[in-house]
């Protein structure tokens, strides 16, 4: 397309850009039968409405994964600081795994009570009075 | 003439009962590629086409009855093909209030993997979406199919003088909208 001379639409491939799926007219044809032959009088469904079960599926999925995701990373990083501020006593996935499965419903329960500064409080105590 | 003939005995066995369904399927066979392309070319998205063309043959196959051949079948088929173009295009634009549809119809496009235009012939398809719909239709039924006046004259229900006008002003909107974007 030169920028000196004015358009003309000559300048443009007029082959068509558009194509088909291969055996598409073939299919459609066959397809046409059969819609006539069972239903006389056929409707079709279109596209977004056959595909929109499977959208609210595919959307129910992503927000359950979302959701997920985010819960997991919010406990993650509690578990991160909670690390870091006993950085003196290094507790390892299978003493957490021997000791939570040793304890009571109610201490669980109020270990999950407690906020971070309690939670810290605590278990500085705890270690203050091993010393 | 050949055509004529054809489409004479294909008339004689949609009247039929017994022959109707298989001579229906003959008249899918042969009108399918000229309708589906004329559909394509309203709707751009392969998915869009193939859902207004069963709509079109569906339509055809309910009305066959009525139709008592004061026009040619072709062009009936057509008339039907060109208003449920229409009729999707309008239902789209219901559908997607708030945004412009010649948009999304070319975000559409540009997704379509049975796209695969050079830049200048996405272009061209920009273009053509700045016209109004009805004068889109005589513009790719000149300009890509080369149809004659008269048979257009026969399927849109304009007269030859307008539709020679109307082609004639599309062609310059078309180059209008090369020379603005040349500055760009």
């Amino acid at each position: 397309m030169s920028k000196n001379k004015p358009f003309k639409l000559d300048e443009i491939n007029k082959k068509s850009p558009f194509k088909v799926p291969d055996n598409y007219f073939d299919d459609f044809a066959k397809n046409m039968q059969h819609q006539i032959e069972d239903e006389p009088h056929a409707i079709v469904i279109p596209f977004m409405t056959r595909i929109r079960p499977y959208l609210y599926v595919a959307a129910s999925l992503l927000i359950i994964f979302s959701i997920t995701f985010v819960a997991l990373n919010t406990s993650e990083k509690e578990e991160n600081v909670y690390a870091k501020k006993n950085s003196d006593s290094i507790i390892t996935p299978s003493t957490q795994v021997a000791s939570t499965s040793t304890v009571s419903d109610e201490l669980v329960e109020d270990y999950y009570s407690l906020d971070d500064e309690e939670l810290f409080n605590e278990v500085f105590d705890e270690e203050f009075d091993q010393i | 003439m050949a055509d004529d003939k054809q489409e004479i005995e294909l008339m004689a066995l949609l009247q039929d009962e017994k022959q109707k369904s298989k001579a229906f399927n003959q008249v899918v066979l042969k009108y399918q590629q000229q309708l589906y392309w004329q559909i394509r070319k309203m709707v751009l998205n392969h998915d869009d086409a193939n859902d207004v063309l069963q709509n079109a043959f569906i339509k055809a196959w309910n009305a066959i009855d009525s139709f008592r051949g004061e026009s040619k079948l072709s062009t009936w088929l057509y008339r039907i093909a060109v208003n449920e173009s229409l009729t999707f295009l309008s239902k789209q634009r219901t559908l997607h209030i708030g945004d412009d549809l010649e948009d999304v119809m070319i975000n559409k496009l540009e997704a379509d993997s049975y796209f695969d235009g050079d830049e200048l012939q996405l272009k061209l398809q920009k273009a053509i979406l700045t016209l109004p719909e009805k004068q889109r239709l005589v513009f790719n039924m000149k300009y890509f199919d080369d149809m004659k006046y008269e048979e257009m004259e026969a399927i849109l229900g304009t007269s030859v003088g307008a539709l020679k006008a109307s082609y004639h002003l599309a062609v310059k909107k078309i180059e209008a909208f090369f020379e603005e974007e040349k500055t760009l």
